[in-house]
């Protein structure tokens, strides 16, 4: 049994396993965030084989702070497994941060978020625009400090569904290397190491600058109309995960931080040009970014 | 005022059931409007260019105001009788006294409705105190 730990971002993990394999995977994607210390805050994962004279139940048992989680059957669900105890873990044991369904990037130093729920087209984009010289700080969650309002990163290996491989690659993501998982229902997945699009990909902890809210429609021509501050931060509580268990009331929190951003809904069509539409929307800032 | 911005003008979003950390049973439809209506003074309030989000602890409700809404709710301050209200808003929006009134009373239902206003409270004389147009008083919420 071996115990590996890792800081990534402002997530601290452990990751536990008897199964070499395993642990060889979870360091292909997060070897960058290896510690030898563990960290003070972190979420503990541990995965184990089930014994074989259960031959009739699930084989592996993914646990989480000492509580089982999942039980996987199929050795290519226990990543995806792993990656959800983790995002079940994050709202329970990091309360000074405010947690949101987004995902969330930066260009030049201010913050991009994109909430929304499955579906919504939200890893694609990231994906891409990542490829396109955004900074990438998570594809899930949207962790603001409750304090400083600051948006953390969570550089988590993005997830991007197989519907999705030709978008992702034709904006020069190649999905060919990437292994493939099966998540449930969303099918199968393919977890895409942000450094591997560009080794300065990852960015850092910044201010919230821009709220845009993305609904992918098939064939839609994209674009972006402006609303109002209030309404962002209505529609932003609705995809908070710790709207009440956040150590500040949570929507103090995103009062707060709406109150410096501009906010917008985007209907996200083809990738290329939703892509372009956001570096427009942003392109003051990307070129003072490759200034800098 | 726009039919739409009359039917827009308050959201509400109650908290998912594993969020709620204490959730008080309703008060019932008891509360009436008050003649001179006032807010919770328990209610977080944030004020977002004209507009508002209003968070109910005891509910964990979250409400949002659009901009007439939220005019309205700022004149709910124990001070202003509906009349009142309705003929302020005739000074703000391009709308005859007949329609304020009418919107105002609807919004005062609407508000009592999601147990925004104190309970049932007279103040007798509390009206007609401070003069001037208390929308411009500078009541920026209740924090």
């Amino acid at each position: 049994m071996k115990t590996r730990y890792f800081q990534i971002g402002a997530v601290g993990t452990s990751l536990t396993s008897d199964r070499r394999d395993v642990l060889e995977e979870y360091l292909g994607l997060y070897r960058k965030y290896l510690v030898d210390v563990a960290p003070a805050w972190r979420t503990d994962i541990q995965v184990l084989r089930k014994p074989l004279r259960f031959p009739h139940r699930r084989r592996y048992e993914v646990i989480a702070n000492r509580r089982t989680r999942y039980e996987p059957a199929r050795r290519d669900e226990i990543y995806p497994y792993v990656e959800w105890a983790i995002n079940f873990e994050v709202p329970r044991t990091m309360p000074e941060y405010l947690q949101l369904h987004a995902s969330t990037l930066q260009v030049g130093d201010e913050g991009v978020i994109f909430p929304g729920g499955s579906g919504s087209g939200k890893s694609t984009l990231t994906t891409g625009l990542v490829a396109s010289g955004f900074r990438y700080l998570c594809d899930e969650f949207a962790l603001i400090h409750a304090d400083t309002l600051m948006l953390a990163p969570f550089p988590r290996a993005i997830c991007v569904k197989k519907p999705s491989y030709e978008a992702v690659e034709s904006v020069g993501v190649s999905m060919s290397g990437v292994r493939h998982y099966y998540k449930g229902t969303k099918g199968y997945v393919g977890y895409v190491n942000p450094l591997s699009i560009r080794p300065d990909a990852v960015g850092e902890s910044c201010p919230i600058r821009w709220v845009i809210f993305p609904k992918y429609q098939a064939g839609e021509e994209p674009r972006l109309t402006p609303i109002s501050r209030a309404q962002a931060a209505f529609d932003l509580h609705r995809v908070c995960f710790n709207l009440l268990s956040c150590r500040t009331i949570g929507l103090d929190v995103i009062a707060g931080m709406i109150r410096g951003a501009r906010c917008f809904q985007l209907v996200s069509g083809e990738i290329k040009a939703t892509c372009e539409l956001v570096k427009d929307l942003v392109g003051e800032r990307m070129s003072l970014a490759a200034a800098g | 005022m726009s039919t739409n911005d009359q039917a827009n003008a308050i959201t509400t979003r109650s908290a998912p059931p594993g969020e709620v950390g204490q959730v008080v049973s309703a008060l019932g439809n008891e509360l009436k409007t008050s003649s001179v209506p006032r807010r919770r003074h328990d209610l977080t309030v944030h004020e977002l260019d004209g507009e508002a989000l209003i968070f109910d602890a005891k509910s964990a409700d979250t409400h949002r105001l659009n901009m007439t809404a939220c005019f309205i709710w700022r004149l709910c301050d124990g001070r202003h009788e509906p009349r009142e209200i309705a003929e302020t808003l005739t000074r703000h929006f391009d709308v005859d006294f007949d329609e304020a009134l009418e919107h105002t009373e609807r919004m005062l239902d609407e508000f009592t409705g999601r147990q925004l206003l104190a309970e049932n409270e007279l103040v007798p004389g509390a009206a007609r105190s401070a003069g001037g147009d208390p929308a411009e008083d500078g009541q920026r919420g209740d924090r």
